[in-house]
């Protein structure tokens, strides 16, 4: 049927083997196991020094020139310094890690000026959310109890409820909940398109370098083209695949590991339908990209072109994870919906969708069916043009030579 | 008579271009058949057209007593004129691979592959990456590639363009014991020397069209003595419209046109009262008859 025989299972086997001896694919596949290996070691080596810094010890100093923090008497982690000297001082001699002074007229200009050893970029710098609780508790009306205070410092936990357009309430769960819900589908959308690549690329590759070891007529007149096809189509297919095995496995195993150290990530989950779809839409949108590829690296003359040229596929397809935050914040809006649909952007958005937690899973659907149907055409078109454009050795097939191979006969 | 290869009116087109015009002509099993045409003559798209590489525009094709290209695929050996193997790969892997796609299992497949490799010398070198081969090389193993399956048709587009003498003799040799096998040998070239040499029957096209197809010593014989060569002590001199083509000690090679006949030369040398060693009508060379009926093709075009 289509031309396809059983040489396609010797294609297969031969350039999964190839495949999986490149370095380049080697290095990629055990780059994201070791780098969580890396996280799971260094993960409770650096909640402990956290866990430290919340023992008591003192992080930051500061001058309250203004008698506002007066009231609050001796605070943990907070060391009051009598004058600007004896702060920069303590500050020399690593006793504090910043020393904030507070302006007589703190009140009404809300300055205060920030002394640190060193330099470098002060954004995020946990003595300044410290002393930016110390300041809030010193607000604090003087009646207020202790928990009262406490509970101005760290003002909510949200627990969200989503409600139908019948105002239904629907269940509830925490903003960590919803992040830990998001995360691992937008990191596979990531995944996913990486490995994508890696396949549809290495496909594109192969058929390159076949064209300029001038292999190809010797290949084609021992089976088809769409044999030829397949068989490596499938085999980088089952390579990334394996890639992806390999990840999620690794993963598995210390994605826990990490998570136990921070409760932030503690409910980090992985759902069984996410994975469907994440196997359907691999395979979906790898028939897409490998055919195009496929197709770029038949009609091109070198593997140099090919990637130049093969940039006009790659980059619709990274759009979903430039606009993440839109699809996943507003999963069933229309230019979610739009991306779904279409099959070079459909993986990566759908799964940006599942993360958003959409309510419209059969639009998922069918965009999968969208892809695989477009990833089948596609794949009968190529091996067309696959035919035509090897022969073409040295010349780039032109958009007319492209659309006669389409309309050539079997 | 079962044909190996049988071209019916086939014509293959690109754009507007006729590439290869109603050409026709079969050639018999067991034979040695040289297709022979100056560069960009067509020979190169017609074999690929007979190996469904190319689909043609019209025309019938029919290999090894009547299958279709696809159907004879895994009883034809094929060696192209545009050659090249994967360079990071291994000669041994290369083998195995092509060896399974013409239906040969694993270990069959690499067997006979080195079983050929050691005929052509380059056994030491199995275990060798390509891109670690000389050019030659590079084309031996491709020819080993070719003949690795016992195909019964075995078609070579230029097969000893770049390869030494040598090696040339050794590649001979090779499709002397594929033709005693049984095997039936296809093989373009402009080198002329190597047609005479091993084939019984020719084909020349020249700008797509066929221009001469059959026996070579017919072809010859068709064509007439086109020269005599003379040896003797000494020769006469103004023999109406001849040309001295070629001489060295007593030897006269006198080409006949232009009223020039062997009774007008046999009659001079008498008249002369010189007496003859040799008296030799030739039959044209192959290259003569490809220049003069390539050069009368164009000109007619």
């Amino acid at each position: 049927m289509l031309g396809i025989t059983s040489d396609a299972g010797v294609i297969f086997e031969e350039e999964f083997r190839r495949q999986l001896r490149r370095t380049g694919w080697r290095i990629f596949t055990l780059l994201v196991p070791v780098l969580l290996l890396i996280a799971a070691v260094v993960a409770p080596i650096v909640a402990d020094r956290f866990s430290g810094e919340g023992g008591g010890q003192a992080l930051i100093g500061y001058v309250d020139n203004s008698g506002i923090t007066d009231s609050l008497g001796v605070i943990p982690g907070a060391t009051r310094f009598a004058d600007l000297g004896s702060g920069t001082r303590a500050l020399a001699g690593d006793s504090v890690k910043s020393l904030f002074v507070i302006p007589a007229d703190y009140i009404a200009t809300g300055s205060v000026d920030w002394y640190r050893k060193g330099s470098g970029l002060a954004t995020g710098d946990e003595t300044g959310d410290a002393f930016f609780n110390l300041l809030r508790a010193g607000v604090a009306d003087e009646s207020l109890t202790p928990e009262q205070v406490l509970r101005i410092v760290a003002p909510a936990e949200y627990t969200l409820f989503s409600v139908d357009d019948e105002g239904r309430p629907e269940s509830g769960g925490t903003v960590q909940d919803e992040i830990a819900r998001a995360a691992p589908a937008f990191l596979f959308a990531i995944l996913l398109l990486m490995s994508i690549f890696v396949g549809a690329v290495s496909l594109l590759q192969s058929v390159a370098e076949e064209k300029e070891n001038r292999m190809v007529e010797m290949l084609i007149t021992s089976t088809t083209p769409m044999s030829i096809m397949l068989g490596k189509v499938l085999a980088l297919g089952a390579s990334g695949l394996l890639q992806i095995s390999i990840w999620v496995a690794a993963a598995a195993i210390a994605v826990p590991r990490i998570s136990d150290q921070f409760s932030g990530l503690s409910a980090l989950s992985i759902e069984a339908s996410l994975l469907v779809f994440l196997i359907a839409f691999y395979l979906a949108g790898y028939f897409v990209f490998a055919a195009l590829m496929a197709s770029i690296g038949a009609a091109t003359t070198s593997v140099r072109e090919a990637s130049q040229i093969s940039a006009v596929i790659t980059i619709p397809a990274i759009i979903p994870i430039y606009l993440s935050a839109l699809i996943i914040s507003n999963p069933d809006g229309t230019f979610a919906r739009i991306l779904t649909f279409f099959p070079l952007t459909a993986p990566t958005a759908s799964m940006m969708r599942l993360a958003g937690g959409t309510d419209a899973t059969y639009e998922i659907w069918i965009g999968l069916l969208i892809t695989a149907g477009t990833g089948v055409f596609l794949m009968w078109l190529s091996a067309r043009v696959f035919r035509a454009g090897l022969l073409m050795y040295g010349q780039r097939m032109g958009l007319r030579s492209v659309w006669n191979a389409l309309r050539q006969a079997d | 008579m079962a044909y190996a290869l049988e071209i019916d009116g086939l014509t293959k087109r690109f754009g507007n271009k006729t590439v290869v015009d109603a050409i026709s002509f079969t050639v018999d099993e067991g034979e040695v058949f040289g297709f022979l045409g100056p560069n960009g003559s067509g020979k190169t798209t017609t074999i690929r057209v007979v190996l469904d590489i190319l689909k043609p525009d019209a025309g019938e094709i029919r290999l090894l007593g009547g299958l279709t290209a696809r159907q004879a695929m895994p009883r034809v050996g094929y060696l192209p004129e545009e050659r090249g193997l994967l360079r990071k790969e291994k000669v041994s892997n290369i083998l195995r691979y092509l060896g399974r796609l013409r239906g040969l299992s694993k270990s069959e497949a690499l067997d006979r592959g080195l079983e050929l490799l050691h005929r052509v010398g380059l056994y030491e070198h199995r275990d060798k990456k390509v891109e670690g081969l000389s050019r030659g090389m590079t084309q031996l193993v491709q020819f080993v590639v070719t003949l690795i399956h016992r195909p019964d048709l075995i078609i070579l587009d230029e097969p000893f363009a770049g390869l030494d003498p040598i090696n040339v003799q050794l590649m001979k040799e090779m499709l002397a014991i594929e033709q005693a096998r049984g095997a039936t040998v296809i093989f373009s070239t402009h080198v002329l020397s190597d047609v005479e040499e091993m084939c019984e029957r020719v084909a020349l096209i020249a700008d797509g069209q066929m221009i001469l197809f059959g026996d070579l010593a017919e072809i010859k014989r068709s064509r007439g003595a086109n020269s005599v060569v003379v040896e003797a002590p000494s020769h006469p001199s103004g023999l109406p419209g001849a040309r001295r083509h070629a001489g060295r000690g007593g030897k006269v090679e006198y080409r006949l046109s232009d009223g020039l006949s062997p009774e007008m030369i046999l009659s001079a040398y008498s008249s002369a009262g010189i007496v003859l060693s040799r008296f030799e009508q030739e039959l044209p060379s192959l290259n003569d008859i490809f220049i003069e009926e390539v050069s009368n093709a164009r000109n007619h075009i």
